[in-house]
């Protein structure tokens, strides 16, 4: 399906002066005032003004007050409140943002940690500011090849986006090997950009820097262009995310699946690999991307099971409910930003959760996660009892052999 | 195109900021590819070592001023005009701090030259020079094709690598005459140093930082003296600050301060990235942690596989019989 100019313009190109010429737009008409959105909202207690009250201001012609105050700034598109609203509002899709950019543009100063990323993520396509020239480097210490379709460019089944963290992070590296390792366990045909993969745009649009998300769009289309391939596999939701409902506004019309989803698919062929068990309790915390946005609860919970020994056991908020880990919608660079205002880290506040389990293993499935949890289990000084780690690599921990 | 560069060194009070060695790396780069001629003009007195500091540069071209006509943006004008005059610069390279901000200004008036301010990076291309500018705040980037020359550029700091600009050399000295000013409606009579807060730790040269190896609170007390006797500040990795043992000006990284200091000692500290990439450009990295894996070792010039409880106070003793036999 190529999108039409017109859609385009219906969500791309909404502003707040247009917001009712579309139906979902005018959708915000409907809210009852229940205040589900603000109860539930995990920064909710640090907002003067919450979805609940934007939207009575919005009526009441006061948003000018929203946007001067900066409680929009403390979104982290954590889809809590769209995913609970009764009236099915899409706030985090497409209210909040809006208010979002707007907010940024008035703060007297950008924060200094976001504006860094912004434009490291502009100046050379990944939000570390590492040369593009080594976003390949990890598969050199993979356990298994990866194909490079600018090396191979013969056609795969898959093209894997591997994102910015799995591609320079360490840990991130960690994954993205065990990812690699995985697709081979199934005998998954896959190929990646390497080099010429660049940030998908999702941060920058959740960081509300609509512009910045739209060139790296436009980019990232051109290169898939070149390759032939029948679907993408995803492994950062935020990736995710902007593959699912911001490409296809751009003429995008692959399938996109998230890596996790893939390798659940083929669960058959993977699972009488898994013979080394693992004895320990995990518990699984949901990203927001993959859960609410994406209804991705069961997937990682029928691959945790998978493993002989491991047992599962789940947080206090789990599946719709489970708390953000404050990475998303530019959190992931705002963290110095709410702690002078006295906001308490999500991480913290959900690892505290996961050690409540009473589990050793805090399984993710989100590349942010990792870095946040594992400063998190530090911060509460419980590193000697819970380890974070990734689902992929707890899957290549099971297939034994490396 | 004219591709001659002229980069003006900033001197404030004593000492040359570290953009003008960034503005130095860049501008080597840009000789690099299209021959570039490179001129620095320094406010003088100008030592041997700070002449030779400018290897990247053909010429350092030397000022004197009185104290009328420096640091005034009237006096400095006059050199750079002088300056302009004798190497015909196609790119006037400026640090963006408040005083030559105004020397730029001033001089693309009285020239017709254009100026770009706030600029975070520049290049020499076919259609001229392109420079990317930050504007309002930083929330938006501007990029401009400047298709005249001379092109007068306003960099802020950390745009560059500092390493690349700090080759030792023998640039040839000119003096230029000092500014006549007879009707100065400017003068500088006082420095007013910022209110004191906490230390301001991006111009220690020495900061010893202490991670959660650290143990407790009580323990940064010892490091706290031995910075003291070292000249230097203590700082600290994010959980420390976290569990209130620092205040939050104290933490090194990513969500906090970037810092070069000339040496920093890392006390029990992993080697988390976002804690690297606050300090991986120091001069001299010394890193003591038990765990001999540990990554802050790949950044490290010197490491001490040692529990940090007994190399600090085996250092300050060290440092004792040093004061004594001295
Ligand atoms: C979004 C985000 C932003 C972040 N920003 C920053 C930031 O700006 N700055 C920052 O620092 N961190 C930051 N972090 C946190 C970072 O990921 C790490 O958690 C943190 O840097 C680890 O601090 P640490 O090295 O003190 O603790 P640990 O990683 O726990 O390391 C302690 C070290 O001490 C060693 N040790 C233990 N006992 C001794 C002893 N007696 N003597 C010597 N060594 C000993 C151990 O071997 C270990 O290597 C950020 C994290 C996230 C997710
Ligand atoms: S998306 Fe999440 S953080 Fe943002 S307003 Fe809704 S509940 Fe709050
Ligand atoms: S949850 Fe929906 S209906 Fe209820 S106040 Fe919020 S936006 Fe309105």
């Amino acid at each position: 399906m190529l999108a039409t100019e017109h859609a385009v313009e219906q969500i791309w190109g909404v502003t707040l002066d247009r917001l009712y010429d579309s139906e979902e737009g005018r959708r915000i008409l409907s809210c009852i005032q229940c205040g589900t959105c603000a109860g539930t909202c995990p920064h909710g207690e640090y907002m003067e003004y919450p979805a609940r009250r934007i939207i009575t201001m919005l009526k009441a012609g006061l948003i000018e007050d929203v946007f001067n105050s900066d409680s929009l700034v403390k979104c982290v598109n954590c889809y809590a409140c769209q995913t609970k609203c009764p009236r099915n509002i899409r706030l985090t899709e497409i209210l909040l943002p809006l208010v979002k950019e707007q907010s940024i543009l008035r703060l007297a100063q950008m924060p200094a940690e976001l504006q860094k990323a912004v434009e490291n993520t502009y100046r050379y396509g990944n939000p570390m500011g590492e040369s593009g020239r080594k976003r390949a480097q990890w598969t050199r210490t993979s356990p298994v090849p990866v194909r490079i379709f600018s090396e191979d460019p013969r056609p795969a089944d898959a093209l894997w986006f591997v994102e910015s963290d799995l591609s320079f992070h360490p840990r991130g590296q960690d994954i993205a090997r065990a990812t690699a390792r995985v697709f081979h366990a199934i005998g998954a045909d896959v190929a990646i950009l390497g080099n010429e993969e660049r940030a998908a745009g999702d941060c920058g649009r959740l960081s509300w820097e609509p512009g910045l998300s739209e060139a790296l769009i436009d980019y990232t289309m051109s290169i898939l262009q070149k390759y032939r391939f029948n679907r993408i596999i995803v492994s950062d939701p935020h990736a995710l995310d902007a593959f699912k409902y911001r490409y296809p506004m751009f003429g995008f019309d692959y399938p996109v699946e998230s890596v996790l989803g893939f390798v659940a698919a083929r669960l058959d062929v993977l699972a009488p690999q898994l013979t080394s068990p693992i004895h320990k309790t995990a518990t699984y915390h949901d990203s927001c991307c993959l859960g609410r946005h994406n209804a991705l609860f069961d997937e990682p919970r029928a691959l945790l099971k998978a493993i002989p020994g491991l047992s599962l056991v789940e947080m206090a908020h789990n599946r719709e409910n489970a708390v953000c880990c404050g990475g998303g919608g530019g959190g992931m660079w705002l963290d110095t930003y709410y702690k002078a205002r006295n906001m308490e880290r999500l991480s913290d506040r959900r690892i505290r959760e996961a050690i409540a389990t009473g589990a050793d293993v805090l399984a993710i499935a989100c590349p942010y996660e990792v870095s946040r949890f594992e400063d998190a289990v530090k911060v509460a000084g419980m590193d000697q009892r819970m380890e974070v780690r990734d689902i992929m690599e707890l899957l290549v921990e099971s297939l034994g052999g490396q | 195109m004219n591709t001659n560069i002229l980069v003006y060194a900033e001197r404030l009070r004593s000492g040359i900021p570290g953009i003008v060695y960034e503005l130095l790396g860049k501008a080597r780069a840009l000789a690099e590819a299209h021959g570039s001629d490179i001129s620095v003009l320094l406010p003088g007195p100008a030592t041997e070592e700070e002449v030779a500091s400018f290897g990247a540069a053909h010429r350092v071209l030397i000022v004197e001023h009185d104290a009328a006509t420096s640091p005034t943006p009237e006096g400095m004008l006059q050199s750079v005009h002088d300056a302009a005059a004798l190497t015909q610069p196609g790119l006037l390279l400026m640090p963006a701090t408040t005083l030559a901000s105004d020397v730029a200004a001033l001089f693309a008036a009285d020239t017709g030259a254009r100026l770009v301010t706030n600029c975070i990076d520049f290049d020499i291309t076919h259609d001229g020079i392109t420079a990317c500018s930050r504007q309002y705040g930083g929330k938006i980037l501007v990029d401009v094709l400047v298709d005249s020359t001379p092109a007068v550029l306003c960099v802020l700091a950390g745009a560059f690598q500092e390493q690349e600009g700090c080759v030792t050399g023998t640039p040839s000295p000119v003096k230029l005459p000092s500014p006549v000013l007879p009707d100065q409606r400017m003068r500088a009579t006082r420095f007013i140093p910022p209110a004191p807060g906490d230390v301001d730790l991006a111009q220690m040269p020495v900061l010893l930082s202490v991670g959660r190896g650290i143990q407790n609170k009580e323990n940064i007390g010892i490091v706290e003296e031995l910075a003291s006797k070292l000249n230097g500040a203590v700082c600290a990795s994010r959980p420390v600050i976290d569990q209130g043992w620092l205040p939050l000006t104290r933490q090194i990284g990513r969500s906090g301060l970037m810092v070069k200091p000339r040496v920093y000692m890392a006390f029990g500290i992993s080697g988390a990235p976002e804690h690297v990439e606050g300090m991986k450009d120091a001069g001299l990295i010394i890193a003591i942690n038990t765990d001999r894996t540990a990554p802050i070792f790949n950044v490290a010039h010197y490491g001490v596989a040692a529990d940090a409880l007994d190399v600090v106070p085996a250092l300050l003793e060290a440092l004792e019989n040093v004061v004594q036999h001295t």
